[in-house]
C-alpha cells in the first residue's frame, strides 16, 4: 500500500492551484452574486487544459492519468474556484467530452473533441428527466430510427450547461423491449438542431454560475450517425460516468475544505473578541478540528476511486456508493462549521463560505443522491 | 500509488483469520474469566499466537525501530485488525503489552533488555505493561511526578500512575518519569519491591481487560533497567501516537463486530416474517454503519503509511484519525443496538458488548478534546 502521489502530479497540482488563484479566483464572486456563468474563466480553464487533461495529446488532451485530473480539480477548490465553475467543468468534462471520447467513433470524436477540450465549445449530459431523476431506468424521452435519422422527443431536467451548452450527449429510449435498463440509448446532439431547445435558467440557491435548465426535444431530428456506440448501449455509458462522479467531480470539494480551512483559520485568528483572537477559544478550535477531520477522511475515498480507474479496474459500486455517500453527507457540517465560525460575516455573500455553504447543499443532491447511495450500499454490503 | 495489500500481506492477514475462526471459542470465553482464569486464559492464548511468528516480529525488529518510531506499522494494522474484530479486549491487552512495552524496549532498549523481555515477550512468555498516565486530568505538558533520585547504582523511584492496563497481569512494567530533570523509562519487573499494585478496576467496557493504579513507593530500580536519559520527551509523543493507533485500531475491530452483528439479525427471517434489512430505516442505517466503517478503514491505513513514511502532518492525521475512528465506533455500535432493540441491551449480547467497549476509544489515550485541539493549533499554526 502506498498513497503517495508522483512529484510531477504534486507539481502540476501546485501549478493548478497557482494558475486558479491568479486567473479565476478574482472572477468568482462577481458571477456567483450575478448568478452568471463565466466564460472568460471557462476557456481558461480550457488554455491551461484542465478540460482535456486525460484525453489524448492527438485530440488535444494532456494525456494525463485520472489521479493527476483529481489533483487539477482538487486544486481549483483549494483555491477557492466556486462550485458552479468546477461543476460545469465535471459536466462538461467527464459527463459529455468523456462519454464521447470513450464510446465514439473516430469520425466522432475528431469532429467534437478538439473544440470541447480548448473550451470553444461547451458540452452538456441529458439523462435526468421531470419524471425520471434517481429511477433514470423510467426515463421516456424517445428516440426513434427513421430512415438515416432518429427523431427525439421529450424533455430533460436539471441539466448542467443546458441553456448554454453546444452538444449535448442525450439519453432516450429506442426500444420497450427486455429491462427498462436495456431500451436506453445515447445521442450528440448540436445546438441548433431544429427541435432541440433549452428552457430558461433554473435559479439554484448554490453553484449559481453554473447554468442549469430543462432541454426540450420536439420532433429533433439527428442523423443516426450521431448515435453513441449502439442501440441500447446508453444505460451502461451512464453507468460509466459515475466512476468520475466519485472522483473527478467530488475532489473540488475535498479542495473546498481546505479552502475552508483556510478562510476559517485566517478569519479566527485576525477577529478578536474579549479582547483577544477568537482562534484561543475552544469551541472554535473545535469546529476548525472538525473540517480537517472531515477533510482527511475523505481524502483516500476519493483517491482511491481514481487509483483503481487508472488500473482499468471495473468501478466497485459499494466503495464508490460510499465516497458519495460520505462527501456528500457529511460534507455539510464542516461547511455549516466555517459559516458559525464567521458569524454575521459568514451569512453574508461577500464571504466565500457563505457561498461554499449554499454550493455544498448540492453534494447530497447531485448525481446520484444519498438516499440512492444507501440503496446501493445496503445492497452490496 | 498503491491502494492494494500486497500478496504476502493478504497470505497473512488470511492466516491469521482463519486461525482466530479456530480459536473463537476460546476467545469468546475470554471475556467471562474472573481475574485469575483471566490471566491464565491470555497467557495461554499469547504461547498459541506466538506460534504465529510474525504477530510478535512485526515492528519489533530493534534494528528497523531504532532507525524508525513507526517502522512496519502498516503491516501490524493489517494484522490487528484481525484480532480486533475477534476479541477487542485481548487485542488492547496484548498490544499494550506489544507494540508499547515491546516497542519500547525494541527502540531504546540495551542488548540485555532484548535477551531477557523481548525474546520472551516475542515467544508469548512475557507480558508487559506501560505505565504513562499520572492524574485523573491529563492534560498536555503537565508536570512529571514520577520521579527517581540518585541511590548507590541505581534509583529510588516514586510516584503514582493510573489506570494501567496490564498492571494486574504484567510480569514487567514501563514506566515513564524523570531522573535528575531528564527524561526515562524506568523497568521494573512486577513483584519489585516499592511496586505497589492497587486493586483490578473494573470498567464500563473491555470486559477482561486488566486495569489498575500503581505506585511507587522508595522503589530501587537498578541503573541498567533505566532507558534514557532523554532530553526531549520525543518518545513519549510516539508512545501516545501508538497509543492512539492501538485504540483507533480497537475501534475499527468493535464496529467490524457490531456491523457483522446487526448485519446478521437483521437478514433473519424468524416464522418466514420479512427480513428487517427489507425495511428502509433499517436498511438505511446500515449503509450509514458501513460507510463510516469502510471511511475509517482507509483512514486508518492512510495514516499508518503516513506515519512509517514520516509523511509531513502524519501526527495531526493520527490524531484526526483516533478522533474519527472512535468516534464512529460509538455511533456503529449505538446503532446497531437500535437495530436490534430489546435484544442488544442485554448483557453479553455481543452488540451491548460492542456498545461499551467504544466508549472506551474516545476518553482512553489522548480523549477526542484534547486532539481536537491539537488538530486546530497544527492548522492555525499554518497562518500565523
Amino acid at each position: 500500500m502506498d498513497f503517495a502521489f508522483t512529484d510531477e502530479q504534486l507539481l502540476f497540482k501546485e501549478q493548478v492551484l497557482k494558475f486558479a488563484r491568479k486567473e479565476i479566483v478574482p472572477r468568482c464572486q462577481e458571477h456567483d452574486l450575478k448568478g452568471e456563468f463565466d466564460f472568460q474563466s471557462f476557456r481558461k480553464l480550457g488554455e491551461f487544459g484542465i478540460l482535456g487533461l486525460h484525453f489524448p495529446e492527438e485530440l488535444g488532451g494532456g494525456g494525463a492519468d485520472v489521479v493527476t485530473s483529481v489533483l487539477a480539480a482538487e486544486a481549483l477548490g483549494e483555491a477557492g474556484v466556486d462550485g458552479g465553475l468546477t461543476l460545469s467543468y465535471g459536466a462538461h468534462t467527464y459527463l459529455c467530452t468523456d462519454t464521447i471520447y470513450t464510446h465514439g467513433t473516430a469520425e466522432q470524436r475528431q469532429k467534437y473533441l478538439p473544440k470541447l477540450i480548448t473550451g470553444e465549445k461547451i458540452g452538456c449530459m441529458g439523462l435526468t428527466e421531470p419524471g425520471a431523476g434517481s429511477d433514470v431506468t423510467a426515463l421516456s424521452t424517445k428516440a426513434v430510427k427513421d430512415g438515416d435519422s432518429y427523431v427525439l422527443n421529450g424533455s430533460k431536467m436539471f441539466i448542467t450547461n443546458g441553456p448554454i451548452a453546444d452538444v449535448a450527449v442525450v439519453y432516450a429510449r429506442t426500444s420497450q423491449a427486455g429491462e427498462r435498463h436495456e431500451g436506453i440509448s445515447a445521442f450528440i446532439v448540436e445546438k441548433g438542431t431544429p427541435g432541440f431547445s433549452a428552457g430558461n435558467k433554473l435559479n439554484k440557491m448554490g453553484v449559481r454560475t453554473s447554468y442549469t435548465s430543462a432541454l426540450h426535444f420536439e420532433d429533433c431530428r439527428i442523423p443516426a450517425e450521431n448515435l453513441l456506440g449502439f442501440e441500447g448501449a446508453g444505460f451502461l455509458m451512464a453507468m460509466q460516468t459515475v466512476e468520475w462522479d466519485r472522483s473527478t467531480l467530488m475532489a473540488p470539494f475535498l479542495g473546498g475544505m481546505t479552502f475552508l480551512i483556510e478562510k476559517s483559520c485566517r478569519y479566527s485568528l485576525e477577529r478578536r473578541q474579549f479582547g483577544r483572537p477568537i482562534a484561543d477559544f475552544q469551541a472554535i478550535k473545535q469546529k476548525i478540528a472538525e473540517i480537517k477531520i472531515f477533510l482527511e477522511a475523505a481524502r483516500a475515498l476519493v483517491y482511491r476511486t481514481a487509483w483503481c480507474k487508472d488500473q482499468g479496474r471495473p468501478l466497485n459500486h459499494l466503495e464508490a456508493a460510499v465516497a458519495k455517500l460520505f462527501l456528500g453527507d457529511w460534507s455539510l457540517v464542516p461547511a455549516n462549521h466555517a459559516v458559525i465560525i464567521h458569524g454575521g460575516y459568514g451569512y453574508c455573500h461577500e464571504y466565500d463560505v457563505e457561498r461554499i455553504f449554499r454550493d455544498s447543499r448540492l453534494a447530497p443532491i447531485g448525481g446520484g443522491t444519498s438516499e440512492i447511495q444507501k440503496m446501493i450500499i445496503s445492497r452490496l454490503m | 500509488m498503491n491502494f492494494d495489500l500486497t500478496a504476502a500481506q493478504k497470505e497473512i492477514k488470511k492466516d491469521l483469520g482463519l486461525w482466530l475462526k479456530e480459536e473463537a471459542e476460546v476467545l469468546e470465553a475470554l471475556s467471562q474469566q474472573d481475574p485469575k482464569g483471566l490471566e491464565a486464559a491470555h497467557r495461554s492464548f499469547l504461547k498459541k499466537l506466538a506460534r504465529k511468528d510474525y504477530y510478535f516480529q512485526v515492528g519489533l525488529n530493534p534494528e528497523e525501530a531504532r532507525k524508525n518510531p513507526f517502522a512496519d506499522i502498516l503491516n501490524w494494522i493489517f494484522l490487528g485488525e484481525e484480532l480486533a474484530k475477534v476479541s477487542p479486549s485481548l487485542f488492547m491487552a496484548l498490544e499494550c503489552s506489544t507494540r508499547l512495552f515491546g516497542w519500547l524496549i525494541a527502540r531504546y532498549g540495551h542488548e540485555s533488555h532484548l535477551q531477557e523481555l523481548l525474546n520472551p515477550l516475542q515467544q508469548g512468555l512475557l507480558l508487559g505493561a506501560l505505565a504513562m498516565d499520572e492524574s485523573s486530568r491529563n492534560f498536555p505538558g503537565q508536570e512529571v511526578l514520577t520521579i527517581g533520585q540518585k541511590e548507590g547504582e541505581g534509583y529510588r523511584v516514586n510516584g503514582h500512575k493510573k489506570q494501567v492496563i496490564n498492571a494486574p497481569v504484567a510480569d514487567w512494567l514501563a514506566v515513564t518519569g524523570k531522573v535528575e530533570g531528564q527524561w526515562a523509562v524506568f523497568l521494573v519487573k512486577a513483584d519489585r519491591e516499592g511496586l505497589l499494585k492497587g486493586e483490578p478496576q473494573r470498567t464500563f467496557g473491555f470486559d477482561g481487560l486488566g486495569l489498575s493504579n500503581i505506585t511507587f513507593n522508595q522503589c530501587l530500580v537498578p541503573q541498567e533497567q533505566i532507558l534514557g536519559l532523554f532530553s526531549r520527551p520525543d518518545f513519549l509523543t510516539e508512545l501516545r501516537t501508538r497509543t492512539n493507533l492501538i485504540l483507533t485500531v480497537a475501534s475499527l475491530g468493535i464496529m467490524d463486530r457490531a456491523l457483522q452483528g446487526a448485519k446478521h439479525y437483521v437478514s433473519e427471517t424468524p416464522d418466514g416474517s420479512k427480513p428487517l434489512r427489507a425495511y428502509q430505516s433499517i436498511s438505511f442505517k446500515l449503509a450509514e454503519m458501513f460507510t463510516l466503517w469502510q471511511t475509517s478503514q482507509w483512514m486508518v491505513y492512510r495514516t499508518a503509511w503516513m506515519l512509517e513514511t514520516r509523511a509531513a502532518g502524519a501526527e495531526t492525521m493520527a490524531a484526526a484519525t483516533k478522533v474519527f475512528v472512535t468516534e464512529a465506533a460509538e455511533t456503529v455500535a449505538k446503532e446497531a443496538m437500535q437495530i436490534m432493540a430489546g435484544e442488544g441491551v442485554l448483557a453479553g449480547h455481543i452488540i451491548e458488548e460492542c456498545y461499551r467497549d467504544a466508549r472506551f476509544g474516545p476518553v482512553f489515550g489522548e480523549t477526542s478534546e484534547v486532539l481536537r485541539m491539537k488538530i486546530a493549533d497544527d492548522c492555525l499554526g499554518k497562518y500565523k
